[in-house]
């Protein structure tokens, strides 16, 4: 052939299969141009991540199908003109350097996880084109789980799973997808269903979800499958283009050196053993229904973020230390649902909008859900040390078991409120204990439910010549614990009001 | 068609919720993470749930996408760190957050973070172990978490909050640090700071964090030809890689260092002998001790490292050059223990800790240091008394154990 | 068919150091075109050779072949009048010269 220029074209155009078969005659060269199928520009000209003295060589054997499928995917990126978008997860396994060969955003991960790492690229950047690429120990065994809730959520990825029936790179073990009977070195009498189990079926398995888009599987066993592979390569592609969500093709590909083959050999394996185990067909295509899913734009405003936690920076109050101020200790017990956690921290909210050190500790885990519990709050002048409260000053006892559990630890001089259902309480010790009809006060009012708010009006009554906290105090502390639901501000306001009437008109 | 549902607008969807709040609020330790990661830029939230980190994952559910961030509930441990590992690959700022056995799980991510060099924040809320122990709160993953924890000569930056406002403030701080060194950092928090609820003045701030093109891999065109990625198979450029990671760390020891000092030295008072060491909740608990201590009379204070690694070695090495005697105070087996016992030459160092999710007792720790500084006295006035004033102090916690125990016996049968 | 006498032959290109001698392309070749050469490349694998004719320019053996770099399909197509040479997008391609037969 005489040298001359010619020109690169879609090497994906049909028109490569027109046929030319006569000789050569005197040819007008000028006439002419030259179509090139070769490898796409989204596939590196030279492989210089791999390195060593032959960096154009893939690292994987002779016959492999790793290096077919790289090539069709990256015929697809060109087609579709994605290949600035596109991100390639490399997976471990034989294809653990895949990034030696696409020329795109590469991002290689642990074992099986690549279905969560391509959500954590595809959640942040939205417009990315995710790629994971696995093989079968990667995705049908140490990923199983990844792969079917990212499959489940819908995510944004196209995954290729490469099935060879084998553990590659480790040397040929029995892999999810082994077929039965067939010899690898940890199944050397051939699979045996008994203690093995069957082979793992990827795409029926993912095809019970709602969310793929697209599934099917495709093979490399020869040409004609293997340009069927590239149709639907492509068609995964243009749904991830398109952002439509989650994309699976299964790939059934030789792997000549662990099942010991040749080309004759792998062929022949793939049509006449995987094939009849692994039926190749498209098993799903919603793209058509499938709306582009947009995810949201992240705002990182502080005028957003002020306003989402109710930031309200011109009425700061600063936390004033005062070493002459007395600790009160607080505790509140009864049964989870009787406000135990909210009445503390009404106390803790008010205290803090009056600029105290104050911390508010809840008794946590199952107890808060059907048991009983308990909170400490601590008031304090200065920094606080431990917020669990032993010893207290207070103690808000809402049911039997509350009070007969801390009142013990009740300090000389201190006090007991306890919800008078329990019935009477007496001590020998120098302790004020004042029994409250709470839910007939709360009920008076008419909400029953608010008589931990009427034990803390009482509590609001006795701590009034104190200089504890104020009654705006105990109202701020009410309005913040109901902020987001106004209606019951001012009930409970009234109840805590009543709380506190009903010990005036009690205490000696 | 599932799809559809989620399809929404490309806006920012803050929404305003009604009432209004002062800019201090009592806040839970474990929404001032999210609040604190929220104000750093943090824009992906990855987790799974366990307890007692939960409020972690529920506040992030809540107020991420209210501002379009994004909320993941990952199906395990291992996945949520492997979605921080991808949207750390793509360079946005992105967290995670569990407790000891979640940790545990989540080490293999992390080391590939620390292999990767990808800027990360991971929380830990210890609760109490081996296995699955008890939701209690204890400081027994201060190895797992201060030694790297996975395979490889690798570490993580590690912060340990000893307050609400710290639990916000070291959060920001930590996406700082991530982005400085590119390197995982952990906040090693516990359960009582995860459940307790304090005033916390909100950041000043608000950062807008961008990714950075020179190594983030963003599905665009600028960022193309970079490679996220932990594997060197030349031995010798591994172990050049591994070289570098370690001038990193000592980079890191040399600039971030950072811890609190109470009654060390100071001109209105005398030189303690005696330092407790101790971080976390029982630091706060060493505090009232030493507090206690120093109003008796004895030359007692308090080291507070902030930062777990890099560890205040070399304070620790003066102060033990100057005699004085150390307390290891931990709710864990000792593990700090050494690190301050390497710091200070080899030295005996003393230990007082509880474990199995027990807070410490001050009089516990008040009790060693009247045993050490006081052999004689400690006979006749300064044995632990219970009726003595100041140990009926607030602070003093006597018979958590009891109290957690007898409350409800599904406790020690926890599964979560 | 006497149009078809005025055209040049389509060929594949084989890059011989970037094969490995997995026989697929032989295997598919429609006109038994390509044959395994005794010689070995640099690789130390024997390599893939064109007979020097037979090729129809299908690209089978580029599709079934496992090294992306290793085979080209050259097919020289008729010059459509109207379509000039100065088309930024095309790249002069001077592979030809790399030819190993």
């Amino acid at each position: 052939m005489k040298n001359h220029s010619s020109i690169n074209v879609d090497s994906h155009s049909k028109e490569f299969e027109t046929k030319i078969t006569n000789q050569n005659t005197n040819l007008d060269l000028e006439e002419f141009e030259t179509k090139i199928i070769k490898k796409p520009k989204s596939i590196n000209d030279s492989f210089t991540r791999k390195g060593g003295d032959f960096p154009n060589v893939t690292h994987y054997c002779a016959g492999c199908g790793h290096g077919i499928l790289h090539k069709l995917i990256g015929e697809a990126m060109d087609d579709l003109d994605i290949q600035e978008r596109s991100v390639m997860i490399s997976p471990v396994g034989c294809s653990v350097f895949c990034y030696y060969y696409f020329n795109c955003g590469n991002v290689q991960t642990a074992h099986g996880r690549a279905p969560a790492v391509g959500t954590g690229i595809t959640r942040a950047e939205n417009n990315a084109i995710v790629m994971a690429y696995q093989g079968d120990g990667d995705l049908a065994s140490i990923g199983l789980n990844e792969t079917i809730q990212a499959a489940n959520r819908g995510e944004k990825i196209a995954v290729f799973f490469i099935n060879n029936t084998i553990y590659g790179m480790t040397g040929g073990q029995m892999a999810p997808t082994t077929l039965i009977g067939e010899v690898t070195i940890t199944s050397q009498g051939g699979r045996d269903p008994d203690s093995t189990g069957y082979p793992m079926h990827m795409c029926e398995l993912l095809d019970n979800l709602e969310a793929p888009v697209f599934i099917e599987r495709v093979s490399l066993a020869d040409v004609k499958q293997v340009r069927k592979a590239k149709i639907a390569i492509k068609k995964a592609l243009q749904v991830q283009k398109e952002g439509k969500g989650y994309t699976f093709i299964e790939v059934l590909s030789p792997c000549p050196t662990n099942l010991r083959q040749d080309a004759k050999g792998a062929e022949e394996f793939i049509k006449n053993h995987m094939e009849k185990e692994f039926p190749v067909k498209r098993f799903r295509d919603k793209s058509k229904e499938t709306k582009p899913l947009v995810r949201n734009e992240s705002d990182f405003s502080m005028e957003s973020l002020d306003k989402i936690f109710k930031v309200d920076r011109k009425n700061d109050v600063e936390t004033i230390s005062k070493t002459d101020f007395e600790n009160v200790n607080v505790k509140i017990a009864g049964f989870g649902g009787q406000g135990v956690l909210s009445a503390g921290l009404t106390l803790a909210e008010a205290a803090c909008s009056e600029g105290r050190h104050v911390s508010w500790y809840p008794s946590y885990g199952p107890e808060q859900r059907g048991g009983t519990s308990n909170c400490s709050v601590v008031i304090a002048g200065d920094t606080i040390g431990s917020p669990v409260v032993n010893e207290c000053d207070v103690l808000i006892a809402l049911n039997k078991p509350a009070l007969e559990k801390f009142k013990e630890k009740v300090k000389e001089k201190g006090l007991i409120i306890y919800d008078s259902r329990i019935g009477e309480y007496k001590t020998d010790k120098k302790i004020k204990v004042v029994s409250v009809p709470a839910v007939d006060i709360a009920t008076s009012c008419g909400n029953p439910k608010a008589m931990n708010t009427a034990i803390l009006g009482v509590l609001m009554e006795i701590g009034k010549n104190k200089n504890i906290l104020s009654k705006d105090a105990y109202y701020e502390g009410i309005r913040e614990i109901f902020a987001s639901k106004p209606k019951l501000i001012d009930l409970n306001i009234e109840v805590l009001e009543a709380g506190a009437k009903w010990m005036r008109e009690n205490s000696k | 068609m599932a799809n559809q549902m989620n399809a929404s607008n490309n806006s920012p969807t803050c929404v305003e919720i009604p009432g209004s709040k002062l800019g201090s609020q009592m806040t839970k330790g474990n929404t001032a993470i999210i609040i604190g990661a929220m104000y750093a830029g943090c824009d992906c939230f990855f987790g799974y749930p366990i307890t007692p980190a939960n409020e972690i994952l529920h506040e992030a559910s809540k107020y991420f996408p209210m501002v379009g961030r994004k909320f993941v509930q990952a199906e395990s441990e291992e996945a949520a760190i492997n979605m921080v590992y991808g949207g750390a690959s793509a360079g946005h700022r992105v967290m995670t957050a569990s407790s000891g056995p979640g940790i545990s799980l989540k080490q293999e991510g992390i080391t590939f973070l620390a292999g990767a060099e990808l800027p990360s924040v991971i929380v830990d809320v210890m609760r109490a172990g081996p296995g699955l122990g008890n939701i209690g709160p204890e400081q027994s993953d201060y190895s797992q978490i201060t030694k790297g924890g996975g395979h490889g000569n690798y570490k993580t930056i590690v912060l340990a909050p000893n307050s609400v406002q710290e639990m916000c403030d070291l959060t920001m701080k930590a996406f700082e640090l991530a982005d400085k060194y590119r390197s995982p950092v952990v906040i090693l928090a516990d359960g009582v700071l995860g459940q307790m609820a304090e005033p916390l003045e909100f950041p000043k701030k608000a950062i807008e964090h961008i990714p950075d093109d020179n190594w983030a891999v963003r599905g665009n065109k600028k960022t193309m030809e970079n490679l996220v990625t932990s594997i060197f198979l030349d031995f010798n450029l591994l172990e050049e890689f591994n070289q570098e990671l370690q001038v990193k760390y000592k980079e890191i020891e040399r600039q971030e260092v950072d811890f609190e000092e109470y009654y060390i030295e100071g001109e209105d008072f005398e030189d303690a002998e005696l330092i407790l060491i101790s971080y976390g909740i029982s630091s706060r608990l060493s505090k009232t001790a030493v507090d206690i201590a120093r109003e008796k009379g004895f030359k007692v204070g308090l080291l507070r490292p902030i930062s777990l690694f890099p560890f205040p070695q070399e304070r620790i090495f003066q102060l033990a050059k100057k005699n004085c005697e150390f307390v290891s105070v931990e709710m864990s087996n000792g593990q700090m223990l050494e690190d301050i016992k390497m710091s200070a030459n080899f030295k005996d160092i003393h230990l007082v800790n509880r474990m199995g999710g027990n807070l410490i007792e001050v009089a516990e720790i008040l009790e060693k240091i009247y045993e050490l500084l006081n052999s004689e006295n400690s006979k006749s006035n300064s044995s632990y008394d219970k009726d003595n004033k100041e140990l009926n102090e607030p602070y003093i916690e006597k018979k958590y154990k009891d109290e957690i125990n007898s409350e409800n016996n599904l406790n020690s049968r926890i599964i979560d | 068919m006497n149009k078809y006498k005025e055209r040049p032959q389509p060929f594949p290109v084989i890059h011989k150091n970037e094969c490995k001698a997995c026989d697929r392309c032989v295997i598919t070749c429609k006109n038994n075109a390509l044959e395994m050469s005794n010689e070995l490349n640099d690789s130390g694998y024997n390599y893939v050779i064109y007979k020097g004719e037979g090729c129809i320019g299908c690209g089978n053996c580029y599709y079934t072949c496992p090294e992306p770099l290793a085979i080209e399909v050259h097919i020289p197509k008729r010059r459509k009048k109207d379509k000039a040479e100065n088309s930024d997008n095309n790249i002069v391609e001077s592979n030809i010269n790399k030819k190993e037969e």
